[in-house]
């Protein structure tokens, strides 16, 4: 079975082959008059089709097996990748220090921070070709929030938070703000609710020791209306990578000044899939040989963009030291926890359930144990900024994937009550060095009390969950995994129109494969119990 | 240790006081109201058999003459609630103060209190004033009662050491329009209000507004002015009548407009009232 992450002329051993030529044009073909991508969005996609006519980055014959078979996947991240997948600049060292490359001097005031941040996001590449990585805001620009009028700064504001939609159509481009409140936090939460955009993506870093309360009310009362920003948890980030850590993308983590590699991802329900044996065997030699493998493969890519392709030699980032090397990583992700968990459990013979037994609960903390320790007996090249290994990282889904849940999520519609569902998840979290997202559904009575939705935090992250992401039932930005969009654009998308945001075309397939719309409210309904029985 | 009859608990509540809520519905009320919508939580059940027939489940049994329930094997269906003539049900368990707090305790890390209502909580004095007393010892929780406010100062003052706040129904302010809807007057709800205000015990007031009855503007009025008046700053919550588990008349009640009740929210704050809410 050849894994649908691949290009149907893609040969990963030689590259494109003569047989293949015509299946290529028709792609090439097909990508032009394709009505529902922009010009922006088809300059991209025959970007990614040339790139694909190259072969891999030379791997083993067992490593290249393994993706062509599905159980590792690229992500759609090409095939020789000539820019890191993810870049997080330190944007506060062109500001302090102006940019010869941009010619643009120090930012004096609020004016020219405003400006010098707008400016620099156009030459950060990611893989989406848009950054995906604005900085932690707050923190960049309160500094300058003195250096004009009260009115002026929060027109300054206004203008900066639009511009983001406008100017970087692409949903996983991910601002950071907290977990101190400043004046410039305060203004950009409050935009964010009055303008609903989907950029920028927001995270909200929280720590209850550090953060006032009524400034992390305002942020769960933001995502009960607009499904972002997403909570969180400072303190666990910090113990990972420090204070300077950006949480960018689909809830990645890694150093600011910094970024990633490579993303590239086990599918644990195919690995079961071709496991033949028990559930021990799976745990002691597939799970091992298959992290070897992954980590082969991203030490390819690893190889091949630093020491072929050059990038941090050829790149202004790293050479005005807006990124450096040493704060590079490159990140190990899975997917379909749940269903390997359940078809490891069927086999077995047990109808114990992912999510809702503790049998099936606890496999699946020892697969993510298990794995994270596999992952990480592997020395990963270029992986400074951890310790040169790679990062774990819960990777919540492509568009292509059809019954297979991000990460270690529960399917969608099969999620317990909100406590069981917080304790199936908050276990593996420690593991997750690179990030991980898990998202609780809210009806709208809850809007009337954040306070509420803010105790379910508290449990939540006291018991070791990384981040905390609401979502609303009937917000008009729906989550597709790790991004937002608008249901307009969904509309207009099946409609054939095409949309401004490039990450809703990822979207519009997205939801249809992973039923995003039908994620189940927690409707408080579900926890009427009779006499004592609590559960 | 006293004994309780439990009508239903819930693990989790956005609506019933401030934060995430553990509830404890006590059966019993002596209010009588033309919408209640929990009809079940009035009486004490008779065991008259009625619903054991019905029970698709053979949760329900009688033997020597009394209706048991077996909690395991129940599929929630609530078919027994909606055959029963006497305005009970089967499912309400006898459980001492100890049970329930053992129960809350469970899930202390995700809520911000207990809220104790009904029925009508103040119904069983005793049981009440032990639930609030072993969770304010054992737990940091909150404790909130929410009530119709029939209950004599006595009953309160009993409560009082271990009670934070109350949530109180004032179904009507007139006294004649409350007796038609409760069957009782509002003389000692209203003393209640200004008791537990005094005492800065009062969070919330909640007026269902009824088609018929109080979907007007002077009824708002007046209890608005009552609120204005008293020691602590009270907030209102304007519920909309549902015919949701309802019995009787208010099954064929229409559902009053959204534009009303925006427009009597919006009065209640150009009145002065601070805190106003609405139910959905």
């Amino acid at each position: 079975m050849k894994s649908k992450s691949l290009m149907p002329f893609e040969n990963l051993a030689e590259g494109l082959k003569a047989d293949k030529l015509d299946v290529f044009k028709r792609e090439v073909k097909d990508t032009l008059t394709n009505g529902q991508l922009t010009e922006y969005q088809k300059t991209a996609a025959l970007a990614k089709l040339a790139e694909n006519t190259m072969p891999y980055p030379e791997v083993s014959d067992r490593a290249r097996e393994f993706l062509e078979l599905g159980v590792i996947c690229n992500m759609f991240e090409g095939a020789a990748p000539y820019r890191p997948r993810y870049v997080s600049p330190d944007y506060s060292v062109p500001l302090r220090n102006g940019s010869d490359y941009l010619e643009m001097g120090p930012a004096k005031n609020l004016y020219d921070a405003v400006t010098m941040l707008l400016a620099a996001y156009s030459y950060v590449p990611s893989i989406t070709g848009f950054p995906v990585f604005f900085g932690p805001v707050d923190e960049l620009l309160e500094p300058y929030m003195d250096t004009v009028s009260e009115e002026e700064a929060r027109q300054l504001l206004r203008m900066f938070w639009q511009l983001l939609d406008k100017q970087v159509p692409d949903g996983f481009a991910h601002a950071n703000i907290g977990p101190r409140r400043t004046r410039a936090g305060e203004i950009m939460l409050e935009l964010d609710y009055e303008f609903g955009n989907t950029v920028p993506n927001l995270s909200f870093k929280y720590d209850k020791d550090i953060t006032d309360r009524d400034y992390v009310v305002q942020a769960v009362s933001n995502a009960l209306k607009w499904n972002k920003p997403y909570i969180v948890n400072h303190k666990m980030n910090v113990a990972n990578w420090g204070e300077n850590y950006a949480v960018a993308s689909c809830y990645n983590l890694f150093p600011i000044g910094g970024g990633s590699h490579t993303l590239t991802r086990l599918n644990l329900r195919r690995m079961v899939e071709e496991h033949e044996g028990d559930t021990d065997s799976f745990l002691s030699e597939t799970l091992v040989e298959s992290a070897k493998y992954l980590v082969e493969v991203i030490n390819s890519r690893n190889r091949w963009l630093v020491e072929e392709v050059k990038f941090f030699e050829n790149s202004f980032l790293a050479r005005e030291g807006w990124i450096d090397l040493k704060n590079f990583t490159a990140m190990a992700g899975f997917v379909g926890l749940a269903e390997a968990v359940n078809i490891l459990m069927e086999r077995e013979g047990k109808s114990s359930r992912y999510g809702h037994d503790s049998e099936a609960n606890e496999l699946s903390t020892r697969i993510i144990a298990r794995l994270h320790e596999a992952l990480k007996e592997q020395p990963a090249l270029h992986c400074e900024a951890s310790e040169n290994r790679v990062i774990f990282h819960a990777q919540t889904g492509i568009d292509v994937d059809i019954d297979i849940t991000p990460g270690a999520r529960v399917p969608v519609n099969d999620e317990p009550h909100i406590y069981g569902h917080i304790e199936t998840l908050a276990p593996h979290d420690k593991y997750f060095d690179g990030g991980v997202s898990s998202i609780f559904v809210f009806d709208n009575t809850a809007r009337d009390n954040p306070e509420a939705v803010l105790d379910m935090v508290h449990a939540a992250l006291d018991q070791g969950l990384r981040l905390f992401a609401v979502t609303s039932g009937d917000s008009e930005l729906i989550r597709i995994s790790g991004w937002l969009m608008k249901r307009i654009d969904l509309e207009k998308f099946r409609q054939s129109d095409n949309v401004r945001m490039g990450s809703s075309n990822l979207g519009s397939a997205g939801v249809e494969n992973l039923g995003h719309l039908q994620r189940r409210v927690n409707y408080l309904e579900r926890s009427i119990v009779s006499g004592d029985r609590d559960e | 240790m006293s004994e309780g009859l439990v009508a239903r608990t819930l693990v989790n509540s956005f609506v019933d006081g401030p934060g995430n809520r553990y509830v404890v519905f006590l059966q019993g009320c002596n209010f009588n109201c033309l919408y209640c919508h929990n009809p079940e939580t009035i009486n004490l059940c008779n065991s008259c058999g009625v619903c054991v027939v019905t029970c698709p489940a053979g949760a329900l049994q009688k033997a020597d003459g009394l209706v048991t329930w077996q909690a395991d094997i129940c599929v929630s269906c609530d078919k027994c609630i909606e055959v029963c003539p006497y305005s009970s049900q089967p499912k309400a368990v006898s459980m001492t103060a100890r049970e329930v707090v053992v129960g809350i305790k469970k899930y202390e890390r995700y809520i911000s209190g207990v809220t104790v209502g009904g029925g009508e909580p103040t119904q069983q004095p005793e049981f009440l004033a032990d639930v609030l007393r072993l969770v304010k010892e054992e737990t940091g929780l909150s404790t909130f009662v929410d009530s119709n406010g029939s209950a004599s100062r006595e009953v309160w003052e009993l409560i009082r050491p271990y009670l934070d706040s109350t949530l109180i129904d004032l179904k009507a302010f007139d006294d004649t329009v409350h007796q038609k809807l409760t069957g009782w007057s509002n003389g000692q709800v209203l003393k209640s209000i200004e008791l537990l205000s005094s005492w800065d015990k009062l969070y919330e007031i909640r007026l269902v507004i009824a088609p018929g009855y109080t979907d007007n503007m002077d009824n708002l009025r007046d209890t608005v002015k009552f609120l204005l008046s008293l020691d602590n700053e009270v907030g209102l919550k304007l519920i909309k009548f549902r015919p949701f588990g309802t019995k009787g008349e208010a099954k064929d009640w229409p559902v009053p407009e959204d534009s009303l009740i925006d427009a009597m929210v919006d009065e209640a704050k150009a009145l002065g009232l601070k805190r106003v809410k609405r139910s959905l």
